[in-house]
């Protein structure tokens, strides 16, 4: 073969490999014919569109008959027995054990945690993903309906019986422009709390801490008092992981963060708008303390590149004196830290009162959000088989949250349950966790107690009481609130667009100040000016347009 | 037939078989060169010619929904609206000159000390533990900095305390972290980088050496006047080479991240992960690829020129 021939003959190929790539990549054009596969999928589409069609149609004169159970169930979500790579085999033996209690072959996709979204964007796009996904935020589920990859859902849930027993804030958590389009995965209620070392505490002589001020004290004390009593300069009295673990300072100067402290649009429940914190004068109080706390290194030195996990397990060494976390999670530690501090006791504080003294803990009642991707095989059978197993069936719930019976849990008696050990490792299984707690079957029906000693069953029973009794007595103080409805959920479509943009320029102002780089004036200013180009303006007409109220702020 | 006429025909014979000869793409020869090479073509026409219409994306509304029409050039004027784009376009030459200045001299001078040691066993050992961070990903490469840099854990504060100093919060510092992670890319890649300009020292012709000590040059002269220029065209082949790909830079400061220096080390790979892939926004990812593509391809024109200009041959990389 010549050079030329070659040279025509390769150019020849690659022509033919990007024409031919050209014409598939653009094949799903509104104006191109279907190819035999779409076509195929389509009829099937539509034959089971006419048939939920007919059954809807049917059921609109007879009384709601069951529907039948799917074939088939594709459910994707991250965590599930513990990261992508963790527990195959617990993670196949859950899928047999589902297929048979309930007939239905199931198959649960779960990519890693830390590109879950990226991952699950890009298979949908491609159209690789169907069947029920999990996602984040309610923010998520407004971009996919925006999208167009995600179907309502209330043709096919309207006559569940399960579905309809459910609390009216389950139903409308995520229902947009009158239609829903996801179903939570769980409905409890949950809230952060301040866990602090109580046994420092009571060495230092101190109260536990009930305001800013006092905080400020401890913190101190913790820092350069030796509470450890090694005679080294090696605690330090607050960690956190960014401002997330900082919010309950935020909230006690009136200077509320969003609902998981990304940045400081937030709803405000003392003015029943949405606010930007940052534009209001406690920020100003508030980034000061911090900075102050920060300057005297009562503030970890690496709050702004700490992990969660980092900020974790630093508070778990038992050199750091306290976080802001999930309600319990101080307590639930207090083993952990014993086996390198035997006397060690946490404490926790539902919140610190501080220029505000009401309203300033927020009780998160939203689950992530299940939604149905459009091109789902038999799709009004799947979501009724998901609401009917993991919410009206008791073993199907706890077999979504703890796994498999007489493996990873056991059922005592009908109001307990033991979550069992894994007889290798001597520790509690990993859990699936399809589902979380609903009021069905709440904690205060169904205890779930570790496998253990009695004196560790008696620790968990304790615990549950304590928690019932924070949160009783954190609603009677009004220090907890609820949001009403779907207040803490932004909607607006300029968020959507730059949220990223928002989170980044909260950040940049609130590191300036903190670590000392710039007068907290100065940062928000700054941060005013930078707010305003990217439509922040905008961002909060439309916030509060959707709950009937007047922006009250202009940046 | 004169002799002459003779003598003509056939030195035209000889040439036009010689033609032909060289005209041969395939011959015995050179058969398994091209089966060794095949696997390489597979990988760049599946790799990078089949996605290659992808780039259309770049003037469409592409969402996870799928195709949404034609949008222009919206997608690049979005883009170059965005607050953080230049400022991402801009540390990304940052670290393009600190990539320059710092890591590309490093391994030479790396090869050219390591050459001067004269102990075996001492010089591989050298170019062993040197060689050895480049096995390491960059994910961990990031754990060891981090926790070697703590302020409150980390050894090299624990040192500068000893020395009556204060901690320094190295990974806080924007303006720092440039260097800083420069410095941490010589460390993982100078001995594996430095390889090539050994193989190139010890191509040089020993008598060259000899010559020069008989005359007095000393070890710098030596380095001066008969190392560098012996390397001369390697380093020159190295540098134009890299050129095309200078802006390909994700993981080292991905992995690195952290809010507090966000604003110098975000590079515009980083960027476009965090605005497009992140947000599912494929067309603006897209056009922000296509948009760094352009300059890289210009560049790679420019060290074609290059080569042709400043190596010996006049031969250009394309």
């Amino acid at each position: 073969m010549s050079k030329k021939a070659f040279v025509r003959l390769m150019v020849l190929v690659m022509c033919m490999c990007l024409l031919f790539v050209t014409m598939s990549g653009c094949g799903e054009k509104p104006s191109g014919k279907p190819t035999v596969e779409e076509q195929t999928k389509q009829e099937d589409d539509k034959q089971t569109e006419q048939k939920a069609e007919g059954q809807t149609e049917q059921k609109s004169e007879d009384t709601p008959q069951a529907v039948a159970r799917p074939e088939f169930m594709e459910i994707t979500r991250t965590l599930y027995f513990g990261d992508a790579t963790d527990n195959p085999d617990l993670k196949e033996e859950w899928c047999k054990a589902f297929e048979e209690k309930f007939g239905i072959k199931i198959k649960v996709n779960s990519p890693p945690r830390n590109e879950y979204l990226q991952k699950v964007n890009l298979m949908v796009a491609s159209g690789e993903l169907k069947g029920l996904v999990n996602l984040f935020t309610p923010n998520d589920v407004l971009k996919y309906k925006d999208d167009g990859v995600i179907e309502p859902l209330d043709e096919y849930i309207k006559d569940n019986a399960v579905w309809n027993s459910m609390p009216d804030g389950f139903k409308e958590l995520h229902e947009y422009d009158g239609q829903v389009w996801a179903i939570a995965m769980g409905y409890s209620g949950n809230y952060f709390t301040r866990a602090i070392r109580k046994d420092w505490l009571d060495k230092l002589g101190l109260k536990v801490p009930e305001t800013v001020d006092e905080l400020y004290e401890v913190a101190r004390a913790f820092t350069l008092d030796d509470p450890d009593g090694n005679g080294q300069d090696d605690t330090v009295g607050l960690v956190s992981a960014g401002t997330w673990n900082l919010q309950d300072i935020f909230q006690a100067f009136g200077a509320r963060l969003n609902n998981v402290g990304g940045n400081s649009i937030a709803w405000d429940p003392n003015e029943d708008a949405w606010v930007d914190s940052m534009l209001k004068p406690g920020m100003v109080d508030a980034l000061n303390y911090l900075a102050d706390m920060y300057k005297n290194g009562y503030l970890d030195r690496e709050v702004f590149t700490n992990s969660g996990s980092q900020m974790r397990e630093k508070f778990l060494s038992g050199k750091y004196g306290s976080t802001f976390y999930w309600s319990m999670w101080g307590y639930s530690s207090e083993p952990q830290i014993q086996k390198s501090i035997p006397d060690a006791k946490v404490i926790e504080v539902v919140g610190l009162k501080g220029t505000v003294t009401q309203n300033l803990n927020q009780v998160v009642t939203t689950g992530a959000p299940y939604v149905l991707i459009k091109g789902t095989p038999q799709p009004k059978e799947v979501v009724n088989a998901f609401l009917d197993i993991f919410f009206g069936d008791k073993l199907g719930h706890f077999m979504g949250r703890l796994g498999i019976e007489n493996k990873t849990f056991k059922f005592v008696d009908d109001n307990t349950i033991y979550t069992l050990k894994d007889p290798g490792t001597g520790q509690g299984y990993a859990q699936p966790g399809i589902v979380s707690e609903i009021p069905r079957f709440g904690s205060d029906k169904i205890t779930i107690i570790p496998d253990g000693t009695e004196e560790e069953k008696q620790r968990s029973i304790e615990m549950a009481n304590i928690k019932k009794k924070m949160t009783e007595e954190g609603f009677a103080i009004k220090i907890l609130f609820e949001c009403p409805g779907k207040m803490d959920v932004l909607l607006s479509d300029k968020y959507t667009e730059v949220s990223a943009d928002v989170n980044r320029i909260f950040n940049d102002t609130v590191v300036k100040v903190v670590t000392g780089e710039m007068k907290a004036e100065d940062a928000i200013a700054e941060y005013r000016k930078q707010m305003k180009a990217i439509g922040g303006d905008i961002i909060l007409q439309e916030a509060n347009a959707a709950i009937g109220r007047q922006a009250k702020q202009t940046y | 037939m004169t002799l002459k006429t003779k003598v003509n025909a056939a030195l035209q014979a000889n040439i036009s078989t010689k033609k032909k000869k060289k005209k041969k793409i395939f011959t015995a020869s050179n058969v398994m060169l091209y089966l060794m090479f095949l696997p390489a073509i597979i990988h760049y026409v599946i790799f990078s010619y089949i996605p290659m219409p992808g780039i259309l994306l770049a003037f469409a509304d592409y969402r996870i929904g799928g195709f949404n029409g034609w949008v222009g050039l919206e997608n690049f004027r979005y883009l170059f609206n965005l607050p953080y784009f230049w400022q991402a376009f801009l540390n990304t030459w940052i670290f393009v000159i600190l990539r320059y200045l710092i890591s590309f001299p490093a391994p030479i001078i790396f090869a050219i000390l390591l050459n001067e040691v004269k102990t075996t066993y001492y010089k591989k050992f050298l170019q062993t533990i040197s060689t050895l961070p480049h096995f390491i990903s960059w994910v961990v490469v990031a754990g060891i900095w981090t926790s070697m840099l703590s302020p409150t854990t980390g050894y090299i504060n624990y040192i500068i305390r000893l020395c009556g100093g204060e901690p320094v919060y190295f990974l806080a510092k924007p303006k720092l972290f440039p260097f800083l992670l420069t410095l941490i890319g010589v460390w993982k890649e100078v001995g594996y980088s430095a390889i090539v300009y050994l193989a190139a020292i010890s191509g040089i012709d020993p008598e060259l050496y000899e010559a020069a000590i008989v005359d007095g040059a000393t070890k710098f002269h030596q380095m001066r006047y008969i190392t560098l220029p012996g390397i001369k065209n390697t380093v020159l082949v190295v540098l134009v080479l890299s050129f095309a790909g200078v802006l390909n830079f994700f993981e080292p400061p991905f992995v690195f991240m952290n809010p507090m220096i966000q604003s110098t080390a975000e590079v515009l790979d980083v960027y476009i992960y965090n605005v497009g892939l992140v947000k599912a926004r494929y067309s603006l990812a897209t056009a922000a690829g296509l948009f760094k593509s352009v300059i890289s391809f210009v560049l790679l024109l420019f060290a074609n020129f290059m080569s042709k200009r400043l190596t010996e041959d006049g031969r250009g990389i394309i």
